[in-house]
């Protein structure tokens, strides 16, 4: 195919690929945008159940360390607790049969044995003191590293109204007293226990023993709570007041209901309630300080009767756990990232040759076969379409280049068989008038080749100067044989003609001659006739040709159909039969092949006889030239666009006076 | 629930100034005059019954607005104590002046009876004109009504403080087994008692402060039961304001001016009260000296107080009630004259009885 006859490959309706289109970008796509979409899924769910796991393990965390925070404190104050029961229980067994300097060192051994322990006494009821006790109220305390001693009732009975007195000499019971600021500025707590002295008249109260505790270790201690960043602890007496509070002004100050008053918030101080009612507890919080969504568990000492408390930070869980999604979101987001290069990678490497291929086959398809195609790589399905592609082209090529062979060939037969028409052609006789010097005859002939050379032919020559010989044949088939085998044919034909003026036996002879060495069976049909110009007289013979028509001067038109026989040619000693005519003057004769009554139009419809019939009658006043053109044109208006597939041929001979 | 506009504080503090004045002057037949500005302060000392507390945010905020410093004395403050009352650093010359309970004052100065010349307390102007005493009880312990006070226990403070209370339960034949109430009210929270004696401004809000909510308790306010007493006025030992009759008067002119101060600013009372808590390392909140500062002012101006003259005045009839409360409960057997107890009371009404 030359390059002339290449096309753009946009004129196939081939464009470019578009972007989204592209395999790469499509596998891209969905490979990365499934794999994101499933990473976000489980981020969610990594989140929320995260979330829920950790709110449960917060409040469980928060409900522990508000009893651990209790039973710690409340093993530290038991110890206390027990040595001022055990004292107060010492000193009513022996009834109180001590001297103050006994008192004295009871408590000093009690604080040498409690580390914990500030101070101790043991306080008379006034008139309970036995006489000999040179105080109401000793007092036993450190001071620094030492001990001291001193008598709270040196300055008066005041005592008697202390809580630590009063309490348990009323309640009838052991009291820890509402913790209080000392002198000394240190948060307190006294414990004190009833003394009964047994009487008549059942136990007598003799007085009050107590013992006197620092607290400021519980900041420490609820300090060390593991409660998170945000998280606190807080003890509350069984007023509510704060004994410990992360904020310095609120502890020994504000108790859960002056801040509820304070703030306006009577749910808070349902919740004082609640966090005072003996049971441990836990609910939603929202961080004063922060704010913040938090949980908040309390668990009852079961010593003091305080409440300790802690708040833990659900904001700050929730932000932990954000930051923990974030990191995970981040590192599947450069997972994400690596895939995405890693499926672009294998995409790309996947893509490429079909890319490649893509690219290179409009080309092909435009024509250009030399357009270079990716070499196929590895056995992969690719490489195979690949190498599928190469084959394709190469078939395609080899095929194109015979095709250009073959047409080559046939180009040159065309051409041949057109100088073979040519001759067939040049063998017919066509300068008409034929005879001008005669007026006792009219005649003309016309062959209208078809686009292939055919094996129509006609003829005619003068016998002697009375005797006109006409034929007319059409030899079967197309090409150079029937050109071939009809130039023998009208050869024989003619030799024949000139040894023996029977028509019959002229068709015997030449039938016999062209039967001999006809392998390929062709034959011909023939109609030959011999007219004697002088009377008229016609003898003819018909070998399987159109019978001809007799155009009479009468107006009327006879077809000459009988005798007739068969083509000539397949086979030797076939009988043909001479007929006779007598033609008078102005009768003529109508000689055809059957490219006359079969041309076809568009619709295949054929040009017939009836048609050729009312075409001579509409010529009788013609010449023979102008008989056949008119009649040729007739047929070609039949025609029309329509391919003529077989040679057109007409001979009309007229008889004049 | 008490509300004032800052920006009238000037003008209220004039026009208090001046009604004083109008009020005081044909009692004292002489009139605050202007110090000469080269004359030293006197030094005076005003013994305060309790810790810090809004009790006395008016007296703290006298001080504070220079309106003592005006009065042309230099006044330093005595907090009083379970250990020793008031009355007690009066007496012992320890303050020149003192806010004294009525009651207490009474007992004190009934001693002087029999004595003219014998020093004992005058009130110079009464600050509280009503009662702010109450029993408070608790309802499941059986107490709805006084009479189931029967046969329980009830926590009072000794001493005149709770005469009134004492002169009810008598008068309402109430038998009932008196345990003397300390500064605290955790006996009452402890269930110790049924009931316990309770200020309305400052025992009753720290047991309600103590999560314990008002349906809880019965309350029964002495001054709804006919025991309308007056309360916390300001003293002087006799024997002093024979010389400083003048300073005594401009003094208690500047302390109702202090008062008058803190109903026009009460949020920055209570701030000046915690501060001086926080000083005396005194426990307390905003919202109990808030609560208690509302209750004062409610007192010593009472509604029906108003434009009348009875604001700082101790009325002659609620002098005689307290009397015969303090003679019916044993406390004293004869009140000293209001003449003497209080000459500035007497100087304007004439008609009055005890005068």
């Amino acid at each position: 195919m030359n390059p002339a006859e290449r096309m753009n490959p946009a004129d196939l309706g081939i464009g470019p690929v578009p972007a989204k289109a592209r395999l790469r970008n499509r596998l891209l796509v969905s490979t990365v945008g499934i794999a994101g979409l499933i990473l976000c899924g489980l981020l969610l769910w990594n989140y929320l159940s995260f979330r829920e796991h950790l709110t449960e393990e917060a409040q469980v965390r928060a409900r522990f360390l508000a009893d651990g925070a209790a039973d710690r404190i409340d093993a530290t104050l038991s110890g206390l607790q027990s040595l001022v029961d055990g004292m107060a229980l010492s000193l009513s067994a022996t009834s109180l049969d001590l001297t103050l300097e006994q008192m004295r060192t009871l408590q000093r051994e009690a604080l040498h044995q409690q580390p914990g322990l500030y101070g101790t006494t043991f306080a008379w009821l006034p008139e309970r003191k036995p006489p000999d006790w040179g105080a109401l109220a000793p007092f036993s305390y450190r001071d620094g590293d030492r001990l001291a001693y001193h008598d709270l009732a040196h300055d008066g009975l005041d005592y008697l109204d202390e809580d630590w007195f009063a309490l348990p000499r009323f309640l009838g019971r052991a009291v820890w007293t509402e913790p209080y600021i000392h002198y000394t500025g240190k948060r307190m707590v006294t414990y004190s226990v009833p003394v009964w002295l047994a009487s008549p008249d059942g136990p007598l109260l003799a007085g009050v023993v107590t013992s006197d505790i620092e607290l400021d270790w519980l900041d420490r201690l609820l300090a060390d709570l593991p409660l998170g960043e945000q998280g606190y602890a807080l003890l509350i007496s069984r007023n509510g007041v704060y004994i410990s509070h992360p904020t310095d002004t609120i502890a020994m100050r504000e108790s859960v209901f002056s801040l509820a008053e304070a703030r306006g918030d009577p749910g808070l101080r349902q919740v004082g309630q609640s966090m005072l009612s003996g049971d441990p507890g836990m609910r939603p919080w929202i961080g004063w300080a922060t704010g913040e969504k938090s949980w908040l568990a309390w668990g009852r000492l079961s010593t003091t009767g305080w409440t300790s408390a802690v708040v833990i930070s659900q904001t700050q869980l929730d932000r932990e756990i954000a930051r923990l999604t974030q990191l995970q979101a981040l590192a599947g987001g450069g997972g994400l990232i690596l895939l995405f290069l890693a499926v672009g990678w294998i995409a790309r490497s996947i893509t490429r040759p079909i890319t490649a291929l893509s690219e290179a086959a409009p080309g092909i398809a435009a024509g250009n076969l030399d357009a270079p195609l990716p070499a196929p790589k590895g056995q992969d399905e690719i490489a195979r379409l690949t190498t599928i592609f190469h084959a394709m082209r190469d078939r395609l090529k080899q095929y194109i280049a015979d095709l250009e062979e073959t047409t080559a060939a046939r180009e040159r037969i065309n051409g041949e068989l057109r100088i073979a028409s040519d001759i067939q052609m040049d063998l017919v006789p066509k300068t008409f008038p034929a005879f001008p010097e005669r007026n006792d005859m009219d005649l003309c002939a016309i062959i209208q080749p078809a686009r292939e050379v055919g094996g129509d032919f006609y003829d005619f020559m003068l016998l002697d100067e009375e005797h006109v010989f006409l034929a007319i044949a059409d030899v079967s088939g197309k090409g150079v044989p029937a050109a071939l085998f009809m130039a023998v044919a009208r050869s024989l034909l003619r030799a024949e003609a000139k040894i023996d003026r029977n028509p019959g036996r002229m068709l015997e002879r030449l039938n016999d001659t062209l039967a001999e060495h006809n392998d390929a069976c062709m034959f011909v049909t023939l109609f030959c006739a011999v007219v004697c110009l002088s009377d008229g007289t016609v003898t003819y013979a018909n070998a399987g040709h159109n019978p001809p028509l007799w155009l009479r001067t009468t107006g009327s038109i006879e077809w000459i159909d009988s005798p007739t026989g068969i083509a000539a040619g397949p086979m030797a000693g076939l009988q043909y039969d001479t007929g006779h005519i007598q033609l008078a003057a102005g009768d003529g004769l109508l000689l055809y092949t059957d490219g006359v009554n079969e041309a076809t139009d568009p619709d295949n419809q054929l040009f017939g006889n009836e048609r050729l019939l009312e075409r001579l009658h509409a010529s009788q006043s013609l010449s023979c030239r102008e008989t056949l053109d008119a009649l040729l044109a007739d047929i070609l208006a039949h025609t029309g666009e329509a391919e003529q597939f077989d040679d057109i041929t007409m001979m009309m001979f007229r008889r004049l006076s | 629930m008490f509300h004032a506009n800052p920006a009238h504080g000037f003008w209220v503090r004039a026009l208090v100034l001046l009604a004083g004045m109008a009020v005081f002057q044909p009692c004292l037949g002489e009139t605050l005059q202007p110090q000469d500005h080269a004359a030293p302060p006197a030094q005076v000392r005003i013994a305060l019954q309790w810790i810090p507390q809004s009790q006395f945010a008016g007296f703290y905020l006298a001080q504070q607005q220079g309106f003592y410093a005006a009065a042309g004395a230099e006044v330093t403050f005595v907090h009083a104590n379970a250990r020793r009352s008031s009355l007690e650093h009066l007496q012992d010359g320890e303050a020149e002046l003192a806010t004294v309970f009525l009651t207490d004052a009474m007992v004190a100065a009934a001693g002087a009876h029999d004595s003219p010349n014998a020093a004992h307390p005058v009130l110079i102007g009464q600050l509280v004109q009503r009662s702010n005493l109450m029993l408070l009880a608790w309802k499941d312990q059986g107490i709805e009504h006084l009479q189931d006070l029967s046969g329980h226990r009830i926590s009072l403070w000794t001493g005149p403080f709770s005469a009134a209370i004492r002169t009810l339960l008598a008068e309402r034949q109430i038998e009932y087994e008196p345990i003397p109430q300390n500064a605290t009210v955790n006996l009452f929270l402890h269930g110790g008692v049924a009931a316990c004696a309770a200020m309305e401004y400052n025992e009753y809000h720290r047991i309600w402060q103590a999560g314990v909510d008002e349906d809880r308790l019965t309350g029964f306010l002495l001054r709804d039961l006919g025991f309308d007493f007056p309360e916390d006025g300001l003293y002087a030992r006799s024997d002093w304001l024979q010389h400083n009759h003048a300073l005594a008067q401009r003094l208690w002119q500047a302390t109702l001016a202090g008062w008058e101060y803190a109903r026009a600013h009460p949020e920055q009372a209570v701030d000046l009260v915690l501060a001086e808590a926080e000083r005396a390392r005194v426990l307390t909140n905003r919202p109990h000296e808030r609560w208690m500062l509302e209750h004062l002012l409610a007192s010593i101006f009472p509604e029906t107080a108003g434009e009348s003259p009875t604001a700082g005045r101790l009325s002659p009839a609620a002098y005689t009630a307290t009397a015969q409360a303090l003679i019916a409960s044993g406390l004293i057997s004869e009140a000293l004259p209001l003449t003497r107890f209080c000459p500035d009371c007497c100087a304007e009404d004439g008609p009055d009885e005890p005068c």
